[in-house]
Protein backbone atom coordinates (compact mmCIF):
# COMPACT_ATOMS: atom_id res chain seq x y z
CA UNK A 1 0.00 0.00 0.00
CA UNK A 2 1.23 3.47 -0.87
CA UNK A 3 1.27 6.02 1.90
CA UNK A 4 1.36 9.56 0.60
CA UNK A 5 1.11 12.89 2.34
CA UNK A 6 -1.56 15.25 1.11
CA UNK A 7 -0.35 18.76 0.39
CA UNK A 8 -3.53 20.55 1.39
CA UNK A 9 -4.88 18.18 4.01
CA UNK A 10 -7.52 15.49 3.71
CA UNK A 11 -10.48 16.80 1.74
CA UNK A 12 -13.48 16.03 3.91
CA UNK A 13 -14.78 19.56 4.23
CA UNK A 14 -14.41 21.97 7.13
CA UNK A 15 -16.89 20.22 9.38
CA UNK A 16 -15.49 16.83 8.55
CA UNK A 17 -12.05 18.06 9.49
CA UNK A 18 -13.21 19.43 12.86
CA UNK A 19 -14.93 16.14 13.58
CA UNK A 20 -11.82 14.15 12.65
CA UNK A 21 -9.61 16.33 14.87
CA UNK A 22 -11.97 15.64 17.76
CA UNK A 23 -11.82 11.90 17.14
CA UNK A 24 -8.02 12.05 16.85
CA UNK A 25 -7.66 13.98 20.11
CA UNK A 26 -9.95 11.57 21.94
CA UNK A 27 -7.86 8.69 20.58
CA UNK A 28 -4.59 10.29 21.70
CA UNK A 29 -5.91 10.85 25.23
CA UNK A 30 -7.28 7.31 25.51
CA UNK A 31 -4.04 5.74 24.31
CA UNK A 32 -1.95 8.12 26.43
CA UNK A 33 -3.89 7.22 29.59
CA UNK A 34 -3.86 3.48 28.85
CA UNK A 35 -0.11 3.66 28.29
CA UNK A 36 0.46 4.92 31.82
CA UNK A 37 -0.80 1.55 33.04
CA UNK A 38 2.05 -0.18 31.18
CA UNK A 39 5.15 1.17 32.94
CA UNK A 40 8.44 0.16 31.40
CA UNK A 41 10.35 1.47 34.42
CA UNK A 42 12.17 -1.84 34.75
CA UNK A 43 13.87 -1.14 31.40
CA UNK A 44 14.61 2.58 31.79
CA UNK A 45 13.06 4.81 34.44
CA UNK A 46 10.14 6.72 32.98
CA UNK A 47 10.04 4.81 29.68
CA UNK A 48 6.69 4.43 27.92
CA UNK A 49 5.47 2.83 24.72
CA UNK A 50 4.62 6.02 22.82
CA UNK A 51 1.73 4.46 20.93
CA UNK A 52 -0.14 7.78 20.80
CA UNK A 53 2.36 8.64 18.07
CA UNK A 54 0.18 6.46 15.80
CA UNK A 55 -2.40 9.24 15.91
CA UNK A 56 0.13 12.07 15.58
CA UNK A 57 1.88 10.51 12.58
CA UNK A 58 -1.42 9.69 10.89
CA UNK A 59 -2.32 13.33 11.37
CA UNK A 60 1.00 14.41 9.81
CA UNK A 61 0.06 12.44 6.70
CA UNK A 62 -3.57 13.56 6.54
CA UNK A 63 -3.77 17.10 7.87
CA UNK A 64 -2.05 20.44 7.37
CA UNK A 65 0.81 21.21 9.73
CA UNK A 66 -1.12 23.65 11.96
CA UNK A 67 -3.81 21.05 12.61
CA UNK A 68 -1.23 18.52 13.75
CA UNK A 69 0.57 21.17 15.81
CA UNK A 70 -2.72 22.04 17.54
CA UNK A 71 -3.35 18.35 18.17
CA UNK A 72 0.09 17.87 19.73
CA UNK A 73 -0.17 20.96 21.95
CA UNK A 74 -3.63 19.90 23.16
CA UNK A 75 -2.31 16.40 23.82
CA UNK A 76 0.52 17.71 26.02
CA UNK A 77 -1.72 20.12 27.91
CA UNK A 78 -4.58 17.67 28.49
CA UNK A 79 -2.42 14.66 29.35
CA UNK A 80 -0.42 16.61 31.91
CA UNK A 81 -3.69 17.82 33.45
CA UNK A 82 -5.24 14.34 33.45
CA UNK A 83 -2.27 12.27 34.53
CA UNK A 84 1.29 13.54 34.57
CA UNK A 85 1.01 16.72 36.59
CA UNK A 86 2.63 20.07 35.85
CA UNK A 87 6.17 18.75 36.29
CA UNK A 88 5.71 16.39 33.35
CA UNK A 89 4.57 19.15 30.99
CA UNK A 90 8.01 20.42 29.99
CA UNK A 91 9.22 16.90 29.17
CA UNK A 92 6.19 16.02 27.07
CA UNK A 93 6.21 19.38 25.25
CA UNK A 94 9.92 19.25 24.41
CA UNK A 95 9.75 15.61 23.30
CA UNK A 96 6.53 15.99 21.33
CA UNK A 97 7.50 19.17 19.48
CA UNK A 98 10.96 17.89 18.50
CA UNK A 99 9.38 14.63 17.34
CA UNK A 100 6.68 16.44 15.37
CA UNK A 101 9.22 18.73 13.70
CA UNK A 102 11.33 15.76 12.63
CA UNK A 103 8.38 13.76 11.30
CA UNK A 104 6.85 16.72 9.48
CA UNK A 105 10.16 17.56 7.79
CA UNK A 106 10.80 13.94 6.73
CA UNK A 107 7.29 13.50 5.34
CA UNK A 108 7.27 16.80 3.42
CA UNK A 109 10.89 16.94 2.27
CA UNK A 110 11.40 13.32 1.25
CA UNK A 111 8.00 12.31 -0.08
CA UNK A 112 8.01 8.86 -1.63
CA UNK A 113 11.55 8.15 -0.46
CA UNK A 114 10.84 7.42 3.19
CA UNK A 115 7.92 5.39 4.50
CA UNK A 116 5.96 5.61 7.75
CA UNK A 117 8.30 3.16 9.49
CA UNK A 118 11.37 5.33 9.01
CA UNK A 119 9.48 8.53 9.83
CA UNK A 120 8.04 6.99 12.97
CA UNK A 121 11.40 5.60 14.12
CA UNK A 122 13.04 9.00 13.64
CA UNK A 123 10.15 10.72 15.43
CA UNK A 124 10.35 8.32 18.38
CA UNK A 125 14.12 8.86 18.68
CA UNK A 126 13.63 12.63 18.62
CA UNK A 127 10.93 12.33 21.27
CA UNK A 128 13.36 10.54 23.61
CA UNK A 129 16.14 13.00 22.80
CA UNK A 130 13.88 16.00 23.45
CA UNK A 131 12.81 14.64 26.82
CA UNK A 132 16.32 13.78 27.97
CA UNK A 133 17.64 17.18 26.84
CA UNK A 134 14.81 18.89 28.75
CA UNK A 135 15.76 16.87 31.83
CA UNK A 136 19.40 17.94 31.39
CA UNK A 137 18.33 21.58 31.44
CA UNK A 138 15.76 21.32 34.25
CA UNK A 139 18.03 19.29 36.53
CA UNK A 140 21.15 21.17 35.36
CA UNK A 141 22.85 17.81 35.11
CA UNK A 142 24.28 16.70 31.77
CA UNK A 143 24.72 13.22 33.26
CA UNK A 144 21.05 12.63 32.41
CA UNK A 145 22.30 11.95 28.87
CA UNK A 146 23.27 8.49 30.11
CA UNK A 147 19.57 7.60 29.99
CA UNK A 148 19.38 8.35 26.27
CA UNK A 149 20.99 5.24 24.67
CA UNK A 150 18.69 2.65 26.31
CA UNK A 151 15.70 4.95 25.71
CA UNK A 152 16.64 5.15 22.03
CA UNK A 153 16.70 1.38 21.79
CA UNK A 154 13.22 1.04 23.31
CA UNK A 155 11.88 3.90 21.19
CA UNK A 156 13.22 2.15 18.08
CA UNK A 157 11.12 -0.92 18.81
CA UNK A 158 7.94 1.04 19.54
CA UNK A 159 8.71 3.46 16.68
CA UNK A 160 8.81 0.64 14.13
CA UNK A 161 5.61 -0.82 15.58
CA UNK A 162 3.89 2.56 15.27
CA UNK A 163 5.13 2.87 11.67
CA UNK A 164 3.68 -0.51 10.76
CA UNK A 165 0.31 0.53 12.21
CA UNK A 166 0.33 3.91 10.43
CA UNK A 167 1.05 2.15 7.14
CA UNK A 168 -2.34 0.50 7.61
CA UNK A 169 -4.35 3.43 8.98
CA UNK A 170 -3.52 6.15 6.43
CA UNK A 171 -4.79 4.38 3.28
CA UNK A 172 -7.96 3.38 5.14
CA UNK A 173 -8.64 6.97 6.23
CA UNK A 174 -7.96 8.13 2.65
CA UNK A 175 -10.87 5.87 1.65
CA UNK A 176 -13.06 8.11 3.83
CA UNK A 177 -12.11 11.02 1.61
CA UNK A 178 -13.03 9.13 -1.55
CA UNK A 179 -16.35 8.02 -0.01
CA UNK A 180 -17.11 11.64 0.89
CA UNK A 181 -16.47 12.78 -2.70
CA UNK A 182 -18.91 10.26 -4.15
CA UNK A 183 -21.71 11.74 -2.05
CA UNK B 1 9.65 -0.48 3.72
CA UNK B 2 12.00 1.75 1.74
CA UNK B 3 15.76 2.01 1.78
CA UNK B 4 15.71 5.23 3.83
CA UNK B 5 13.53 3.51 6.45
CA UNK B 6 16.16 0.84 6.90
CA UNK B 7 18.86 3.50 7.06
CA UNK B 8 17.05 5.41 9.83
CA UNK B 9 16.58 2.22 11.82
CA UNK B 10 20.22 1.19 11.34
CA UNK B 11 21.54 4.61 12.42
CA UNK B 12 19.43 4.71 15.61
CA UNK B 13 20.27 1.10 16.44
CA UNK B 14 24.00 1.65 15.92
CA UNK B 15 24.06 4.91 17.89
CA UNK B 16 22.27 3.47 20.91
CA UNK B 17 24.20 0.18 20.99
CA UNK B 18 27.58 1.90 20.63
CA UNK B 19 26.71 4.48 23.29
CA UNK B 20 25.53 1.78 25.69
CA UNK B 21 28.68 -0.25 25.11
CA UNK B 22 30.84 2.81 25.83
CA UNK B 23 28.87 3.60 28.98
CA UNK B 24 29.10 0.09 30.36
CA UNK B 25 32.80 -0.10 29.46
CA UNK B 26 33.52 2.95 31.59
CA UNK B 27 31.54 1.45 34.45
CA UNK B 28 33.34 -1.90 34.46
CA UNK B 29 36.34 -2.42 36.64
CA UNK B 30 35.67 0.57 38.86
CA UNK B 31 36.72 0.15 42.47
CA UNK B 32 33.71 -0.46 44.69
CA UNK B 33 35.41 1.33 47.60
CA UNK B 34 35.46 5.09 47.83
CA UNK B 35 32.11 5.51 46.10
CA UNK B 36 29.68 8.20 47.09
CA UNK B 37 26.02 8.75 46.37
CA UNK B 38 25.80 12.42 45.52
CA UNK B 39 22.38 13.98 45.90
CA UNK B 40 21.68 16.99 43.69
CA UNK B 41 18.69 19.28 43.63
CA UNK B 42 18.54 21.60 40.60
CA UNK B 43 22.18 20.76 39.94
CA UNK B 44 23.26 21.82 43.44
CA UNK B 45 25.01 19.18 45.54
CA UNK B 46 22.97 18.64 48.72
CA UNK B 47 24.70 15.60 50.26
CA UNK B 48 27.42 13.14 49.58
CA UNK B 49 26.74 9.78 51.19
CA UNK B 50 29.54 7.18 51.30
CA UNK B 51 28.24 3.84 49.99
CA UNK B 52 30.39 1.98 52.53
CA UNK B 53 28.28 3.27 55.44
CA UNK B 54 24.64 2.29 55.72
CA UNK B 55 22.33 5.21 56.29
CA UNK B 56 18.72 6.27 56.02
CA UNK B 57 18.43 9.89 55.02
CA UNK B 58 15.29 11.94 54.54
CA UNK B 59 15.96 14.65 51.96
CA UNK B 60 13.28 17.31 52.13
CA UNK B 61 13.08 20.10 49.57
CA UNK B 62 10.38 22.63 48.88
CA UNK B 63 8.96 20.24 46.26
CA UNK B 64 8.65 17.24 48.60
CA UNK B 65 10.66 14.52 50.27
CA UNK B 66 12.72 11.51 49.15
CA UNK B 67 13.90 8.92 51.66
CA UNK B 68 17.32 7.83 50.49
CA UNK B 69 18.65 4.58 51.92
CA UNK B 70 22.23 3.35 51.61
CA UNK B 71 22.66 -0.35 52.39
CA UNK B 72 25.03 -3.12 51.25
CA UNK B 73 27.08 -0.74 49.12
CA UNK B 74 24.07 0.45 47.11
CA UNK B 75 21.70 3.37 47.20
CA UNK B 76 17.98 3.51 46.57
CA UNK B 77 15.01 5.78 47.13
CA UNK B 78 12.85 3.89 49.61
CA UNK B 79 10.03 6.36 49.70
CA UNK B 80 8.99 9.65 48.07
CA UNK B 81 5.90 11.81 47.85
CA UNK B 82 6.26 12.58 44.15
CA UNK B 83 3.55 11.69 41.66
CA UNK B 84 5.24 9.16 39.43
CA UNK B 85 7.36 7.20 41.97
CA UNK B 86 9.80 6.53 39.14
CA UNK B 87 12.68 7.19 41.56
CA UNK B 88 11.40 4.51 43.95
CA UNK B 89 10.90 2.04 41.09
CA UNK B 90 14.44 2.67 39.83
CA UNK B 91 15.68 0.22 42.47
CA UNK B 92 19.16 0.01 43.96
CA UNK B 93 22.18 1.49 42.20
CA UNK B 94 25.76 0.58 43.08
CA UNK B 95 28.00 1.30 40.08
CA UNK B 96 29.80 4.61 39.48
CA UNK B 97 27.92 6.78 37.01
CA UNK B 98 24.60 5.12 37.71
CA UNK B 99 21.79 7.48 38.61
CA UNK B 100 18.38 7.74 40.14
CA UNK B 101 16.36 10.74 39.05
CA UNK B 102 13.21 12.16 40.57
CA UNK B 103 12.03 14.57 37.90
CA UNK B 104 9.07 16.05 39.83
CA UNK B 105 11.40 17.00 42.72
CA UNK B 106 14.28 17.91 40.37
CA UNK B 107 16.45 15.56 42.39
CA UNK B 108 19.29 13.46 41.00
CA UNK B 109 21.24 10.87 42.93
CA UNK B 110 24.45 9.98 41.18
CA UNK B 111 27.14 7.55 42.19
CA UNK B 112 30.54 9.19 42.02
CA UNK B 113 34.07 8.46 43.12
CA UNK B 114 36.49 5.67 42.21
CA UNK B 115 37.29 5.87 38.52
CA UNK B 116 35.19 8.75 37.25
CA UNK B 117 33.01 7.44 34.43
CA UNK B 118 32.19 9.36 31.23
CA UNK B 119 33.80 12.60 32.34
CA UNK B 120 33.24 14.04 28.90
CA UNK B 121 29.51 14.43 29.32
CA UNK B 122 29.30 14.89 33.10
CA UNK B 123 29.35 18.68 33.58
Amino acid sequence: MRVKASASGINVGKRGEVALIGVFLAFILAVGLLERMVPLDFLVPGARLGLSNVVVLTSVYLFRFRVTLLLVILKCALLSMLAGGPASLIYSVSGSLLSLAAMQLLVRCLPGRIGPIGVSAAGAACHSAGQVLAACFVLENMGMLAYLPPLLLISLVSGVLVGVIVQQTVPRLRALERAGMRR
Amino acid sequence: MKRLDALVIAVILAASVIAMALLSATRDGADADGLYAEVFEDGVLLRSLPLSEDCDDLVTTQRGFNRIVVADGGVCVAEADCGSKTCVHSGTKRLPGEMIACLPHRLVIKIAGGEAPYDAIAY
